[in-house]
């Protein structure tokens, strides 16, 4: 075992209290799991753009920001009135939120009474409590508690921590969030919004690892709604990690939404793992955060899985945006489809990492990838890498990446029309975006989220 | 596999007889004992890298000062680059470890005192291994037009046409000729492109490089021929470590062909050349490249590592440089001609067909930098992987922040024959200016069961449909190529590809 370093010694201390603190929760399985993740960051450190993988993302100030490790935050109703507008919609909705304040959130045993009982919005209906094991929609912590066999089968075996920092940090860590379990053949009559809300307030420097745990039994169909928000401009972490498991037949749209405070530090990843003729539908629209990094993996392990990621990133000011998906096709007669466009404004900085493996058994897979990038000023960056790996022969791949900026003959067609160029910048951008957004089947989410992009680029 | 006629197709198989070769090279009392290359007289340096010998290499060129000081800061560089992280380990390449104190740094066809003087006096021997090879070296020269500047191991044997090219002020000659005749172009340009710090390998070359060609044409002047260097690897267990440097003046153009064989061993040969070319003002290059050193057999025994720096400068304004490869060869190929878009309005372009059969491993491409304003850059690579190869494209384009409208257009395409061979795609894309405009598309695929069955139909063999098919796939490439050397990539890569189709 190496020597811890400096940065390290904050997160060594906040482990050992957690782990006596912990340690009666559960089954023995957590608590090797949260120090097998530990002796993994320990040794791995934080990762630098020495790295391959973090070239263009450097998270030389979360290291030298020595963050402290905030408890899980307690799952709570919430009025709606959050930092997060999220509309009129019905929902199962379950909320995170930290603040600040130290005496919000006491130790693990003070919060043992809070429930998953929250009530969607304008539904006045109760989630199922639990208790039938085909259906649970609650704390993670809960769920770990009572020891429901699908989170010992899941939680932590699909989302790799070897290699990872980061990942291994959220593992042990790993307390609460939200966990979402259906059965089999079970449609879900509304979407599940899961919400993690950052208030800093007096106490910054403060990092927390929200983990989510979501497993869609064969048949079933669920709408998840994820959502990460934070206010202020405090200087805190979030460090998400989400494992989504998909079984035979089921379908999954995953909205993953993140608008964090200006001085967040975001990383988060998505871990998919799909079974035969699973569908996961992907929504990833980022927005603010100092240095955002979304890692969104789909494992496709089964024969005819069928995947489908589209992402929406936008930065101004000096905004980092990094967003990095794999799809591995493990499976033969797999399908895969991504989108992801970028819109930059002022210094901003976009980093796009996109990777399609196909394993030497993955016959007759059919992937494609695109990348477009729209530039709306003088010192804004990009640097895109899409990456094909083929191993096997009979396949169809493809990608394509454009960069650019806004088309000077459409501006003078709007123009010519008599719109100012304000407004046909606007219209452009708009059109630009709403590839994206129009894909967001809950209409008022989708309302929403078009209009915070656009007041982000102040378009 | 047949053997055919044609410079490159057969060669590895015609070399074979001349494969069994017995190295015999002590340092006695500061004299060198001969050993026996083919039924040619080679000079060693024993194996090992040390300063005395970076000094025996310069001192037996009899170089200049300058050029021994650089070749030390190059050495001193790599020895610190081996201690601290040795070679670059991020290529999608796998091979055992290199034993660097294992590989002979220099060797030389004995040459009589003064060197030849024309071909008459060029060892009969060495003319015949040519003649074997195809090279229009000598009574070839008229035919093919092609003036050739034969790199045997580390030294320059002969070059023709030289007087003719002379006329027009043009230079063409060896790279240790040009160190002795034209000292100032070559102290001005060394390293300008390439510096010895650039990379492991190009620092390796640097220090120890032994020869390869030079090239200035002339203000204005539209160079008369294509010019060809063909390189061979003959003495076993040596390293090829040439240095080619181009330079084009204002106004200028040249068209530049090199060629690369190498005979049948069983142990790996190592070959870390480097080429730098300089374009000026207006001025224009076009550098062709067939590569087919020896890859391996079937389960990958034996072949040349191809470690290779090319990149050019497009200096001033409006000039352009174009490459384009073939890459049959080679165990492994690392390799990613580069294009400094400097000068405003300067062009720069790169055209590739990497073809890896049995165990042979690519990873190979380009690096576009726009640095000047209204900068271009195209790239079309087309990867074809059979057997157990495995080929990457890997290319970087970036574009600096003064590069106002730079334009970009990549495509890279991979076809895939086979269930054990792989095709991968690292395009890195990096923009600081938001006037560029890039493009980069990539696709992968098999050769399609209805174009087979639609030639089948037709009355093609499904070999022949399938080659078709497959120089169809690299024509774009292919017709970038000089005339007679698009036949021959054609005919090696059918030749490369026998036995992985059907």
């Amino acid at each position: 075992m190496t020597a811890a370093s400096a940065e390290q010694q904050g997160y060594l201390e906040d482990f050992e209290k957690l782990a006596a603190r912990a340690s009666r929760n559960g089954g023995a399985w957590v608590g090797d799991l949260r120090r097998r993740a530990m002796d993994r960051f320990r040794s791995l450190g934080f990762p630098t753009t020495r790295d391959e993988e973090w070239k263009y993302t450097s998270l030389d100030a979360l290291r030298r920001a020595c963050l402290r490790t905030v408890d899980a935050p307690a799952a709570r109703p919430v009025d709606g009135s959050g930092p997060f507008e999220s509309g009129d919609w019905e929902r199962y909705e379950l909320a995170f939120p930290w603040t600040g304040r130290e005496d919000s959130t006491g130790p693990g045993g003070a919060r043992g009474g809070a429930t998953a009982k929250v009530p969607g919005k304008g539904s006045g209906r109760d989630t199922p409590d639990g208790r039938d094991e085909s259906l649970f929609i609650g704390r993670l912590a809960d769920a770990v508690e009572r020891r429901l066999p699908w989170t010992e089968a899941h939680l932590g075996r699909h989302a790799d921590h070897d290699g990872h920092a980061l990942r291994a940090l959220n593992t042990a860590f790993l307390e609460d969030g939200g966990a979402v379990r259906l059965g089999r053949g079970v449609d879900l009559d509304r979407p599940v919004h899961l919400m993690y809300v950052a208030d800093p307030g007096q106490a910054p420097n403060r990092i927390v690892h929200p983990r989510t745990l979501v497993v869609v039994g064969a048949g079933s169909r669920l709408t998840l709604v994820e959502a990460y928000a934070g206010a202020g401009d405090a200087v805190y972490c979030t460090n998400a990690v989400t494992e989504i498991v998909l079984e035979d037949d089921a379908e999954l749209d995953h909205y993953r939404l993140v608008r964090e405070g200006g001085g967040t530090f975001h990383i988060g990843t998505v871990q998919v793992h799909q079974a035969r003729n699973s569908r996961y539908r992907s929504h990833s629209v980022t927005t603010g955060g100092a240095i955002t990094r979304v890692e969104l993996n789909a494992l496709l392990d089964g024969e005819g899985a069928d995947c489908l990621l589209q992402g929406l990133y936008v930065a101004g000011g000096s905004q980092h945006v990094d967003s990095r998906t794999a799809i591995e096709h493990a499976r033969p007669h797999g399908t895969s489809r991504e989108l992801y466009k970028g819109v930059l404004n002022d210094r901003a900085r976009a980093v796009f990492n996109g990777k399609i493996v196909v394993r030497k058994e993955a016959q007759k897979t059919d992937a494609r990838q695109s990348n477009r990038n729209l530039i709306l000023s003088r010192d804004a960056e990009i640097d895109s890498k899409p990456q094909l790996e083929i191993l096997a022969d009979d396949v169809r791949c493809a990608h394509g990446t454009t960069i650019g900026q806004l088309e000077e003959d459409e501006l003078f067609y709007l123009r010519s029309r008599g719109l100012d160029a304000a407004l046909a910048r606007k219209l452009l951008v708009h059109g630009f975006a709403s590839e994206i957004l129009d894909g967001v089947a809950i209409e008022p989410l989708r309302d929403g989220l078009t209009s915070r992009v656009l007041a982000e680029l102040g378009a | 596999m047949q053997v055919e006629d044609g410079p490159f197709g057969s060669i590895f198989y015609r070399m074979k007889e001349m494969a069994k070769t017995e190295l015999d090279s002590e340092l006695v009392g500061g004299e060198y004992k001969y050993g026996f290359v083919t039924d040619i007289e080679a000079e060693h340096v024993p194996p090992g890298l040390s300063e005395d010998v970076v000094r025996l290499i310069s001192a037996k060129k009899e170089e200049p000062e300058w050029l021994l000081e650089w070749r030390l800061r190059a050495f001193r560089y790599w020895t610190k680059l081996e201690k601290s992280e040795a070679e670059p380990k991020w290529a999608n390449v796998h091979y055992p470890p290199i034993d660097y104190q294992d590989i002979i740094y220099y060797s030389a066809p004995k040459t009589r005192k003064d060197g030849p003087k024309s071909l008459d006096e060029v060892d009969p021997e060495l003319l015949a291994t040519y003649d074997k090879l195809g090279v229009p070296l000598h009574e070839r020269e008229a035919l093919a037009g092609v003036a050739v500047d034969a790199v045997f191991d580390s030294v320059s044997v002969a070059t023709t046409f030289k007087d003719k090219l002379a006329e027009m002020g043009i230079i063409f000659c060896s790279f240790s000729e040009a160190v002795r005749e034209h000292p100032e172009l070559v102290r001005q340009y060394l390293g300008s492109v390439v510096p010895y710090s650039d990379n492991f390998f190009a620092s390796l070359n640097s220090a120890v490089f032994s020869d390869g060609s030079f090239c200035y044409v002339p203000k204005g002047v539209r160079c008369p021929m294509e010019l060809s260097t063909y390189f061979r690897i003959n003495a076993a267990q040596t390293g090829q470590f040439e240095r080619t440097l181009i330079v084009a003046d204002a106004g200028s153009y040249v068209s530049y062909l090199e060629g690369c064989t190498a005979p049948m061993r069983d142990e790996n040969q190592l070959h870390a050349a480097v080429v730098e070319l300089v374009a000026l003002e207006d001025a224009q290059i076009k550098y062709s490249t067939v590569q087919n050193w020896y890859p391996g057999d079937k389960d990958g025994k034996g072949g040349i590592y191809n470690f290779v720096t090319k990149r050019g400068k497009c200096a001033g304004r409006k000039s352009k440089i174009s490459w384009t490869q073939v890459e049959t060869g080679s165990a492994i190929t690392w390799k990613y001609p580069s294009c400094i878009l400097q000068g405003d309005d300067s062009v720069g372009e790169f055209y590739s067909v990497a073809v890896t059969n049995n165990r042979q491993q690519a990873d190979t491409g380009t690096k576009m930098l726009h640095v000047g304003r209204n900068t271009r850059s195209t790239i079309i690579s087309k990867g074809i992987s059979a057997g157990h190869g495995q080929n990457s494209y890997r290319g970087l384009v970036k574009v600096l922040k003064g590069a106002d409208n730079a334009r970009n257009y990549s495509q890279c395409d991979s076809l895939l024959m086979g269930r054990e061979c792989g095709a991968h795609t690292f395009p890195y894309l990096e923009v600081k200016n938001n006037s560029a405009h890039i493009e980069h598309e990539a696709s992968t695929s098999k050769i399609g069961e209805d174009q087979i069955f639609y030639c089948r139909q037709r009355g093609i063999k499904e070999e022949d449909a399938v080659s078709m098919i497959v120089n169809g796939f690299c024509r774009e490439v292919f017709r970038e190529l000089p005339m007679e050397f698009a036949v021959e990539a054609q005919r090696l890569l059918d030749v490369s590809l026998e036995g992985s189709v059907g």
